[in-house]
């Protein structure tokens, strides 16, 4: 219960807050303006639909994850609301896992509406429902979860600018972090293979979140390897959210 | 409180263990083994480059890096190269001042993917779109030279590609023996030490070793078979 | 049991980039017992509101220990029973009051109809009723006080924790809240509260305990502390033969001061009154009043927090 009163309040705060409906509104934007690009297009226009709208999910799912993410418990320090919220009969974990699952509960909402468009223009473009391309947004889905926790991490130790700043790097470089070890595993020194291996091993492997491709050109996914790969985010989420609450257990409240 | 705080440690380990296990799991099934796998769709430059809002130098260097990469592993497993006109092409779409992937992806094309209609098309592409430099032109009359055994076209590029500055040396030269048409064993060596002088790989400058090897050993026979 | 028991509790800071040790809170022994209102004072900055975090739980302590309602610090059971203040409070703003109430309801674990029930109620109590649907952000700094007030009994505390409860607030609120505070005492609780004016503090505890540079310097009866120490004597007479001014000059502290006709002598103790008064009687001067001048909180502080300074 305590849990759930905080992430319906975390999920309040963002839907009363403009912002949200700012970066949800020009994200359906876009979506609706990619039939209109569509039709200037000779052929492929179902795959624009999907790879546009994928996008689209995956952008500004990820904008919103990282800008609300990032103040989640920072702001909270910083605006002092916190100290009427832990002195009551909670656990600190309890306020960490309560902040986490309203914002996910927040991109659940807008990933959801976000996904209704496209599925229902990919719909009407193809006439069939494509499971492949829910699987994709599952995935995103995934993806924003995982940045969220991220952002979560930062969020308990940092200020939000910091948060900012090393939330984006890591984006970045998870999505870099395969090519980084090919690339160490080519070129590099003992040292350095070292260093990558620990890195890639470290840094979040986005790209394993990412069924795009499949999903627009219809090919044949691997259940098992979708499978690992879910679990593989699940791992990540739950070391991320247990890691900021043992940063957070400890945190002094000057 | 005390419980927590061991608890809390616990889990963490305990998920860290589950994420490096299914992370080797999932290496193991080789599901995005190679990153330019999952990149083997390459959209429409068209579509592509507004949507970069100004960063297509950027993406177009990432996916340069990527498309080495594919080669790369391509050249140690299957020898085959479905993507690569496709990726060189979006490449120097999204940045057509961008040389190297024109010059080496034209290599590539020839003698990795035997490709050289789509090599000489990307050629020819670069060159009509950086009009002002040597390197294209000059490449083109390699291929018509080396490969296509086409000495008047391989002539009528190394002679625009002579006019135009930083050029090489040896252009002029060559042009001269074009028209004397004398001695194309010399020209042939010379031209692949320049290219293993250049080479910014290792598998093209085998290549090139090869070919300079069997030059001097007097055979005509091409490693590729070409 | 007691309320509130700490053993040599103590918090050192590290600032900078050095990570120099700041002392804030040294060696902290302090008792509360059940049913007490305890007056927790000191100037700016002494180390109330550290004091108060870490026993909240909000800091952690670097020595020493503390109990709470006989509970170690931090513990779930016992913030069930405590009801916490933080110095100049601030809530979500974009809730109205009564949003907030009922999340924070929801927190100490009330069910949907008592929520209901001590919303309404505290916010009569405390004279929020007319600003429950208001958002917050639009609250004046007394409303917030007084919301602030609301949270923190929403649990029906055994023990109340207030860091400087009527900061911020009009001599009206003050008065309210000094009159909640002793309405909280008959109902049994036990509150603890920080304070730096006097005027708050002197109807209302029981016992008051004065931090100075992170130290307790006194602890017990506000008129105990204050009154053991007479700071000065002023004598007013008049009809002093101006002679016997140069006698007198060595019994002063001040320089004579003349109010009209009489003149206003000022000595230290007892023992410099005794024979300042047999001199103005010898001398056939009229002795009008005798007024021993008690010692100020703000002096008391001051007087201890010189020597440090020294």
């Amino acid at each position: 219960m305590t849990v759930a009163a905080i992430a319906l309040n975390t999920f309040r705060e963002a839907v009363r807050d403009r912002i949200l409906y700012a970066i949800l509104i020009f994200a359906l934007v876009m979506l609706a303006g990619s039939t209109i690009l569509v039709t200037i297009s000779v052929g492929g226009e179902v795959k624009i639909i999907k790879d546009l709208g994928l996008a689209c999910i995956s952008i500004f799912g990820t904008l919103i994850a990282i800008f609300l993410g990032i103040g989640l418990v920072s702001k909270e320090i910083e605006r002092r609301t916190l100290y009427t919220i832990i002195t009551k009969p909670i656990h600190r974990y309890q306020f960490i896992l309560g902040k986490y699952l309203g914002l996910v509960l927040t991109l659940l909402v807008n990933v959801a509406v976000m996904a209704l468009g496209l599925l229902g223009l990919a719909y009407l473009w193809e006439g069939v429902s494509s499971v492949r391309l829910f699987l994709a947004v599952l995935f995103i889905f995934l993806e924003l979860m995982l940045v969220t926790a991220l952002a979560l991490l930062f969020s308990a130790f940092s200020s939000p600018t910091l948060s900012a700043i090393f939330t984006l790097s890591l984006f970045v470089a998870g999505h870099l972090s395969g090519d980084l070890r090919l690339f160490a595993a080519r070129f590099g020194g003992a040292v350095t293979k070292l260093s990558a291996e620990t890195l890639y091993f470290l840094l979040p492997n986005l790209s394993r979140l990412n069924f795009k491709d499949q999903a627009v050109h219809g090919f044949g996914v691997d259940g098992g390897s979708m499978g690992l790969s879910f679990l593989y985010a699940i791992f990540h989420i739950a070391a991320l959210v247990l890691a900021a609450m043992a940063i957070f257990e400890r945190r002094d409240f000057k | 409180m005390k419980q927590d705080g061991l608890t809390i440690p616990g889990l963490l380990v305990a998920s860290l263990v589950g994420l490096i296990l299914v992370a080797a799991l999932l290496d193991g099934r080789g599901a995005h083994a190679t990153p330019g796998e999952e990149r083997l769709f390459l959209p429409d430059a068209k579509y592509l480059k507004p949507m970069l809002i100004g960063f297509h130098g950027v993406a177009a260097d990432l996916l340069w890096i990527r498309t080495v990469q594919y080669v790369g592993t391509h050249v140690e497993t299957d020898r085959k190269f479905p993507q690569l006109a496709k990726a060189l092409n979006l490449a120097t779409s999204l940045d057509p001042h961008f040389l190297e992937p024109y010059r080496f992806g034209g290599l590539y094309l020839l003698y990795l993917a035997r490709q050289p209609q789509a090599a000489v098309s990307l050629l020819e592409k670069g060159a009509a779109a950086n009009p002002g430099r040597w390197e294209l032109p000059h490449d083109l009359g390699r291929y018509y030279y080396l490969e296509a055994h086409d000495y008047a076209r391989s002539r009528e590029w190394w002679e625009r590609a002579a006019t135009l500055p930083g050029r090489p040396d040896y252009l002029p030269r060559f042009v001269a023996r074009l028209y004397a048409e004398t001695d194309h064993r010399e020209t042939a060596l010379e031209l692949w030490s320049e290219i293993y002088r250049t080479a910014q790989n290792d598998s093209v400058r085998s290549l090139a070793l090869q070919e300079i090897e069997r030059l001097k050993a007097g055979s005509s026979e091409g490693p590729l078979g070409l | 049991m007691n309320a509130i028991e700490t053993e040599k509790l103590g918090k050192e800071h590290r600032t900078g980039f050095w990570r120099k040790r700041v002392c804030a809170l040294s060696q902290l022994d302090l008792t509360v017992a059940e049913g007490e209102v305890f007056g927790y004072l000191g100037p700016n900055g002494a180390g109330k509101t550290t004091t108060l975090k870490l026993l909240m739980g909000l800091l952690r302590p670097t020595s020493g220990d503390a109990r709470l309602l006989g509970r170690p610090l931090g513990d779930v059971r016992a913030k069930q029973q405590i009801g916490f203040l933080p110095e100049q409070p601030s809530f979500y703003d974009y809730l109205t009051g009564r949003e907030l109430l009922d999340f924070f309801g929801q927190l100490v674990g009330l069910d949907r109809s008592l929520r209901r029930e001590r919303v309404e109620r505290l916010a009569r109590q405390l004279r929020i009723e007319s600003a429950l649907e208001l958002q917050i952000r639009k609250y004046s700094k007394g409303m917030l006080q007084r919301l602030g007030l609301a949270q923190a009994l929403l649990n029906d505390p055994r023990l109340v924790l207030l860091d400087e409860p009527m900061s911020g607030l009009d001599p009206l609120g003050r008065r309210e809240v000094r009159d909640l505070l002793l309405r909280l005492k008959s109902e049994g609780r036990t509150v603890f509260f920080s304070s730096h004016i006097i005027p708050d503090v002197e109807v209302v505890c029981d016992r008051v305990g004065i931090l100075v540079g992170g130290r307790l310097v006194a602890q017990g009866p506000l008129d105990e502390i204050l009154l053991a120490r007479i700071a000065s004597i002023e004598v007013t007479a008049s009809q002093v033969p101006p002679e016997i001014m140069g006698e007198l000059d060595h019994l002063l502290v001040t320089r004579p001061v003349s109010r009209g006709e009489q003149l206003l002598l000022t000595v230290r103790d007892e023992g410099a009154l005794a024979e300042l008064v047999a001199r103005l009687v010898e001398a056939k001067a009229a002795i009008h009043a005798i007024l021993p001048h008690r010692e100020s909180l703000e002096e008391y502080f001051l007087r201890h927090v010189e020597p440090r300074e020294v």
